[in-house]
């Protein structure tokens, strides 16, 4: 027999459990750098190569450089989203980060005989499992740590590792003021910063269809959604819409009917979902479902095809900024990415997610063949000494730990397809 | 009338829809959350064990009809049935497997902790299924009853909850009423001991309870998967836990109880994302669940005295 007293100890540590539930998203040609060892490559089209891997500052200026490891192996933490809500872009960045070391290690880029022993841990999204992550891999003496796609946990999370001395690579979250040298620093381009990319395709389509209402539905429990929805609001209302409304959801949210309701009750000519791509295009197709046939513009996390699988031809029309076209890349590594990822996956294009995966990847390897000895102290010291890479983005630089794209380029804004495919948008 | 007041009329009826809209979209979700809250109620009832992988078997049966519509171009309903068995069988085998062995030595905390095992691991062979990915079924494999009008919108999804839902209470309150296997599972709940006494066989009743409590479940798993888009692990955790907060709130002594819950706890949540924000959903449900413990612990029906049949 389970007795009423049992019964409602039972029934409270349910109830635990489920409110602490309740409250909770290449650089890599590796030819050698010596024929420019010691020369200086901070003009333009010096990286063009792909082995502009070793550029460091130098007071004002930027030296190559070219050290190695001694011979062993070296250890790095990666946590990521393997499994969760927002697996859908934690595997395919983990597949980057995964190739990226694959290459790293069979070219000998560290040194001779030296090479990564990456060490995985699924956080599921959760800050506890992220941080029983970081506590190993401290624990482990790992050279670096690569983690934090979700802004919810990454400032917690980066910062403990900061405080135990090991330098952390922030590969995804984008909320504002993450990267803090001389031990976190971001890889992920920040499209959504005041006159980013996001901030550009929301004020050209408020232009195009001169739009006066507008909804912006966000996830209101990710700092770096709620940032943009901030970042979404200001760029149209300078662009010139009257009415901005704002709908909150959570990343827990199986049900968005009711989201997708109020929105078309509000009647807007355009909506921005400032949510990760899953409960994006969810929303989208819950929108179109229900007769919405206003404009819809997205962030990056729209752009991978398994969105297309979720919301099919119901994302036609929908357009989203991207710092990388996979359709189009910019640069050979950006074309070996895209031919990788075909080969892989039955000739579907990549997202920009395991482009992000690698970037962050061969960003630490690059701090852990200049710091000589790969302790994280000193790999610490050779990040904030990295001055410019190449990455699928072109040449990338380096601003208090932040990457930047080191040229000005035209956003790129894609527009999806009926047919799962994108294209370019025409600006209408 | 004046252009005023039509303007103002034309206001008060579009609130008034929105109203309506957003009722029904709770009534749906809530059915959702009803009936997962009976099939949990049933196991937590009759065998006191509080299954935190239930959630996890709900998914399974969106996974596996997804699986047999996408591969052998099942229809909607012989998909229903695969969803069905699908988990009632989990639930059998993790009952076997899992919670059989721990019967002998009747510790109710083992059976909680054995359970987030087996929910863990359903956890990670469902992300490998869904190669971690969301997905959803064909839009062609549901396309009716659409209730559509102007300033309604019903999918085809929400409508089969609301469907069957009150269906599947009605059935689930005769069985275990009228039936001989549900005074069977009545009497265990009331009683193990003088049950066994009475000669009635544990292992029939473990069987017919398990099996009718994770098949409601594999239902419950389908029709939602459906009806918001949405074939992922995290849909049976969020049913989990919205299920459990209605079935405080119900009782867990009747299925009548668990499903009124369930409506009470979708409205409320869909309500309040509406006229308050989106932000307190969940602290609106859970705030709920704590008022209930603190005023009403029995839950709305009341409970009867649970057993833990062995």
């Amino acid at each position: 027999m389970v007795g009423r007293s049992k019964k409602r100890v039972l029934v409270g540590l349910m109830t635990a459990a489920a409110l602490s539930v309740s409250m909770f998203v290449g650089v890599g040609s590796v030819s050698a750098a010596t024929e420019k060892e010691g020369g200086r490559c901070d003009k333009e089209g010096d990286l063009s190569t792909g082995y502009a891997l070793i550029c460091e500052k130098k007071g004002t200026t930027l030296t190559w450089v070219n050290k190695t490891l001694p011979k062993g192996t070296y250890k790095v933490g990666s946590e990521m989203l393997l499994s969760g809500a927002a697996a859908f872009a934690g595997v395919p960045m983990n597949k980057g980060v995964e190739k990226a070391v694959a290459e790293i290690n069979a070219s000998g880029f560290l040194g001779k005989g030296a090479k990564i022993e990456l060490i995985t841990r699924d956080s599921a999204g959760k800050a506890d499992l992220a941080l029983a992550a970081v506590n190993e891999f401290v624990a482990n003496k790992v050279s670096g740590i690569i983690c934090c796609a979700l802004s919810s946990i990454a400032g917690a999370i980066s910062q403990v590792a900061a405080n135990n001395q090991t330098p952390v690579i922030i590969d995804a979250a984008v909320l504002p003021g993450l990267a803090k040298p001389p031990y976190i620093h971001r890889t992920v381009i920040m499209t959504g910063a005041k006159n980013g990319v996001q901030w550009q395709s929301a004020q050209a389509m408020v232009k195009a269809i001169k739009a006066k209402t507008v909804a912006i539905p966000e996830t209101s429990d990710n700092q770096g959604m709620v940032a943009d929805a901030v970042m979404y609001k200001e760029a149209v209302t300078a662009a010139g819409a009257t009415n901005v409304i704002s709908i909150k959801t959570q990343a827990a949210d199986t049900d968005l009917s009711g989201a997708a309701s109020q929105i078309i009750a509000a009647n807007p000519e355009l909506v921005i979902p400032a949510m990760l791509g899953g409960p994006a295009s969810r929303l989208v197709k819950a929108l179109r479902d229900r007769g919405y046939k206003g404009r819809i513009v997205g962030n990056y996390g729209l752009s991978d095809q398994t969105n297309f699988a979720i919301a099919g031809a119901s994302l036609a029309g929908v357009v989203m900024p991207v710092t990388f076209n996979p359709a189009k890349p910019i640069n050979k590594l950006g074309r070996d990415i895209v031919k990788w990822w075909k080969s892989e996956n039955g000739g579907a294009l990549p997202s920009a997610y395991p482009g992000m995966g690698y970037t962050a990847a061969w960003y630490l390897a690059i701090a852990m063949k200049n710091s000589g000895d790969g302790s994280p102290a000193n790999v610490a010291k050779a990040l904030n000494k990295i001055g410019r890479m190449d990455s699928v983005y072109g040449t990338v630089r380096f601003n208090k730990g932040q990457i930047e794209l080191a040229r000005t380029a035209k956003p790129i804004f894609l527009e999806w397809q009926a047919d799962a495919t994108q294209k370019e948008w025409n600006g209408k | 009338m004046g252009p005023l007041l039509t303007s103002q009329k034309k206001r008060n009826e579009n609130l008034l829809n929105l109203f309506i809209q957003q009722v029904l979209n709770g009534l749906a979700v809530g059915s959702a959350y009803g009936m997962f809250a009976m099939s949990f109620g049933l196991i937590f009832a009759t065998m006191g064990i509080l299954n935190v992988a239930h959630g996890t078997i709900a998914t399974f049966g969106a996974i596996a009809a997804l699986t047999v519509v996408e591969n052998w171009g099942f229809s909607f309903f012989p998909a229903l049935l695969i969803a069905i068995l699908t988990g009632a069988a989990i639930g059998i085998v993790t009952d076997r497997l899992a919670f059989q062995p721990l019967r002998a030595r009747a510790n109710t905390l083992g059976y909680l902790i054995t359970s987030i095992g087996v929910w863990i691991v359903l956890i990670a062979l469902g992300e490998t299924a869904l190669d971690h990915q969301i997905k959803t079924f064909p839009p062609d494999l549901l396309s009716w009853p659409r209730l559509v009008t102007t300033n309604i919108y019903l999918a085809p999804g929400q409508i089969w909850l609301m469907i069957i839902g009150p269906i599947s209470v009605v059935a689930l309150y005769l069985v275990l009423t009228r039936t001989p296997i549900g005074t069977m599972i009545r009497a265990v709940g009331f009683s193990d001991v003088w049950s066994r006494i009475s000669g009635v066989s544990s292992t029939v009743v473990i069987l017919s309870t398990v099996g009718i409590s994770a098949g409601l479940a594999g239902i419950v798993g389908y029709l939602s998967s459906i009806a918001f888009d949405n074939v992922s692990v995290p849909l049976g955790e969020g049913l989990l836990l919205k299920g459990f907060a209605a079935v405080v709130v119900g009782g867990f002594g009747d299925v009548r109880g668990a499903f009124l819950g369930g409506i009470i706890i979708g409205v409320t949540e869909v309500l309040g994302a509406q006229y308050v924000s989106g932000d307190f959903r969940d602290v609106i449900t859970f705030g709920l669940l704590i008022l209930f413990l603190l005023f009403r612990p029995e839950g709305i029906f009341g409970e009867i005295k649970f057993g833990a049949a062995r």
